[in-house]
C-alpha cells in the first residue's frame, strides 16, 4: 500500500462518452470498507466547467484519484498477435497492449494524445479499450466457444470473433459515423438485390452445400446454408427489413454486424469459421431487439448479458497495478 | 493485469490544502524555533556577560584589596615619615637647644646623640665653670647625668658628659656626680 493510500481514500473516476453525452461514475472508498458511488450525466463530449466542478468536488477530498476513460476513438482495433513488429507492419504506429500473450488490442497513438489533451484539466490515469472490456466480460465463453462477441454501446459497437480462444476478427464500429450510415444504405440496397438473386437462384439450382456460402454472404444471407427450408423465411425477413430499417438503431447495429460477418467470411486474410452463436454485452438495455434480428435474420443462437460499462471500467481501474 | 494503454500518474500526498497546511506549520515551527534559538542565544550571551562581569568584579575586588593594602602601606610610610620628620625636628631643636646650652667658655669637641641619651666631649677651663654653666641645664633635661673630667696640659679639663633619659614608668634614680 502506497503512502498516499494510507492517508487518503481511493477515488475512481470513470468517464464514458457516447453520442453527445458524457457519463461520469465516481466510486470512493471511504473508511471501514464503505463505498460511496455517484453517477452524473453531462451534455457534450468535451470536458466542460460542470464536469470539472463535479470531478473537482471529489479530487479536493483526496489526491488518490484515478481517472479512467473508455477509448471511444474510431481507429482502434485488435490483432491476433502480440509481436510489436507484426502490429507495426499491419496497422502502423499505434499504442497496443498484449492480452494474455494471445492477441493485442490497439488504438492510434494520436488518440491517446488527444484523450490526454482533452482531459488535461482533470488528468487521465487509465485509457481502456472496449476490446479488453469485451474479452474480460466474456472470458469464460471465449475460452470454450467459437462465437461472435459484441459489445453494444449507445454510439458504437465492438465486435470480436473467437474460434477456439483464438482471435479471428475484430472491429470497432462507430454507429454515429456517417460513413457507416452510407455503408448501411448501400448494404441494404445490395441486400435486396442479392435477395432477389438468391430467390431466383434457389429456384434454379438451390443451395445445399457449404461452398455456396461465399456467394450468399455478400448480402448478409449467410444463414441460408444452414438449411434450405430457411430460405422461405429469409424471404419474409427480407421483406421485414423495409419496415425496420428507418426506425431502429438496433437494425442499424444488426446491419453492421452483418457487414462485419460478410467481411470476415469473404476476406481471405481472415481464418474463417462458421459462426452460429452470438454473445451480446448489452450496455444500452435495448439489445433484445438486436437479439431478435440476429435470431430471426441470421438464425443465430444469441445470448445477451447486461453490462454496466461504468462499473466494469471502474473494476478495470481497480485491477490495474 | 495491465489493460490500460497508459500508466497512472504518480500520486502525491501533497495536495494544495496539504501544502498550505504544511507551509503554515513550517512557518509556525520555524518562528518557534527561531524564537527559541534567539532566547537560547540571548541567554547564552547573558550568561557570558554575567561571567565576564563577575570576573571583572573579582578583579576589581582584588585590585581594591591591593589598593587598600598599598594605601595602608603608604599611610604607614607617611606615619613613619612624619615620625622621622618629627624626630628630626625634635633632634634639630634639641641640638639647637644643646648648642644654646653650651656657654662660650666651654668648647665641645664631640657630641653623640643617642636614642635616649647624649654624650658630650669637650674642654672646660674649670670644673666649676662646667658645673655652673653646663651641668645645671643638663640636669634639668636628663634624668641621669654622669660627667668625667681629665686635666689637660694647658690647665683646662677635658670632660665626658654622659646623659640619659629614663622611661616614663621606670624609677628615676638620682645621678651620681664625680
Amino acid at each position: 500500500m502506497s503512502l498516499v493510500s494510507l492517508f487518503y481514500a481511493k477515488i475512481y473516476i470513470n468517464i464514458v462518452v457516447s453520442k453527445e453525452i458524457t457519463t461520469i461514475y465516481v466510486e470512493m472508498k471511504a473508511g471501514k470498507g464503505k463505498v460511496i458511488t455517484q453517477i452524473e450525466t453531462f451534455d457534450g463530449v468535451e470536458i466542460n466547467r460542470l464536469m470539472t466542478n463535479f470531478i473537482d468536488s471529489f479530487t479536493r477530498e483526496s489526491p488518490n484519484v484515478f481517472v479512467s476513460i473508455l477509448d471511444y476513438s474510431f481507429d482502434q482495433g485488435a490483432i491476433a498477435s502480440c509481436s510489436a513488429s507484426a502490429i507495426r507492419s499491419q496497422v502502423g504506429n499505434v499504442a497496443s497492449v498484449c492480452y494474455e500473450n494471445r492477441w493485442s488490442f490497439y488504438t492510434a497513438s494520436k488518440n491517446i494524445e488527444t484523450l490526454k489533451k482533452r482531459y488535461e484539466s482533470i488528468g487521465v490515469d487509465f485509457i481502456f479499450s472496449p476490446f479488453a472490456m469485451l474479452a474480460q466480460f466474456f472470458k469464460d465463453k471465449i475460452e470454450t466457444e467459437s462465437a461472435i462477441f459484441i459489445l453494444v454501446q449507445e454510439a458504437s459497437q465492438t465486435i470480436m470473433i473467437f474460434g477456439e480462444s483464438k482471435l479471428l476478427y475484430a472491429q470497432h464500429i462507430d454507429t454515429q459515423d456517417s460513413r457507416n450510415e452510407t455503408l448501411l444504405i448501400d448494404t441494404i440496397q445490395i441486400d435486396d438485390e442479392i435477395m432477389l438473386n438468391i430467390d431466383e437462384g434457389e429456384q434454379e439450382q438451390g443451395l445445399d452445400n457449404f461452398a455456396d456460402i461465399e456467394d450468399l454472404d455478400i448480402g448478409g444471407s449467410i444463414n441460408e446454408f444452414a438449411s434450405n427450408t430457411k430460405i422461405a423465411s429469409k424471404e419474409s425477413a427480407a421483406v421485414g427489413h423495409a419496415t425496420l430499417i428507418p426506425s431502429g438503431m438496433n437494425y442499424q447495429r444488426f446491419t453492421m454486424i452483418q457487414n462485419a460477418l460478410d467481411i470476415f467470411y469473404k476476406n481471405a486474410n481472415y481464418e474463417s469459421i462458421f459462426i452460429e452463436t452470438a454473445y451480446l454485452a448489452d450496455a444500452t438495455a435495448t439489445a433484445s431487439e438486436l437479439q431478435n434480428y440476429l435470431e430471426e435474420e441470421m438464425f443465430m443462437t444469441v445470448f445477451v448479458r447486461k453490462i454496466d460499462i461504468l462499473k466494469t471500467l471502474c473494476d478495470f481501474a481497480k485491477a490495474e497495478k | 493485469m495491465k489493460l490500460s494503454y497508459i500508466k497512472p500518474r504518480r500520486k502525491t500526498i501533497f495536495t494544495k490544502d496539504a501544502l498550505l497546511l504544511l507551509l503554515f506549520f513550517s512557518v509556525t515551527i520555524s518562528m518557534l524555533i527561531g524564537t527559541y534559538a534567539s532566547l537560547i542565544y540571548r541567554d547564552q550571551k547573558f550568561s557570558d556577560d554575567k561571567a565576564m562581569i563577575l570576573k571583572q568584579k573579582e578583579e576589581l575586588e582584588l585590585a581594591t584589596v591591593k589598593a587598600q593594602k598599598d594605601s595602608a602601606d603608604i599611610e604607614k610610610k607617611r606615619l613613619f615619615f612624619e615620625q622621622i620628620s618629627t624626630k628630626n625636628s625634635l633632634m634639630s631643636d634639641s641640638i639647637q637647644n644643646l648648642f644654646d646650652l653650651v656657654p662660650s667658655s666651654i668648647t665641645l669637641s664631640e657630641a653623640r646623640l643617642l636614642e635616649k641619651g647624649l654624650v658630650l666631649y669637650g674642654h672646660t677651663p674649670s670644673k666649676d665653670v662646667y658645673n655652673f654653666m653646663l651641668a645645671a641645664p643638663l640636669h634639668a633635661i636628663f634624668h641621669r647625668t654622669y660627667t668625667s673630667f681629665y686635666p689637660i696640659e694647658n690647665g683646662w679639663y677635658s670632660f665626658v658628659s654622659t646623659n640619659h633619659l629614663d622611661d616614663e614608668n621606670s624609677i628615676t634614680e638620682e645621678p651620681d656626680e664625680e
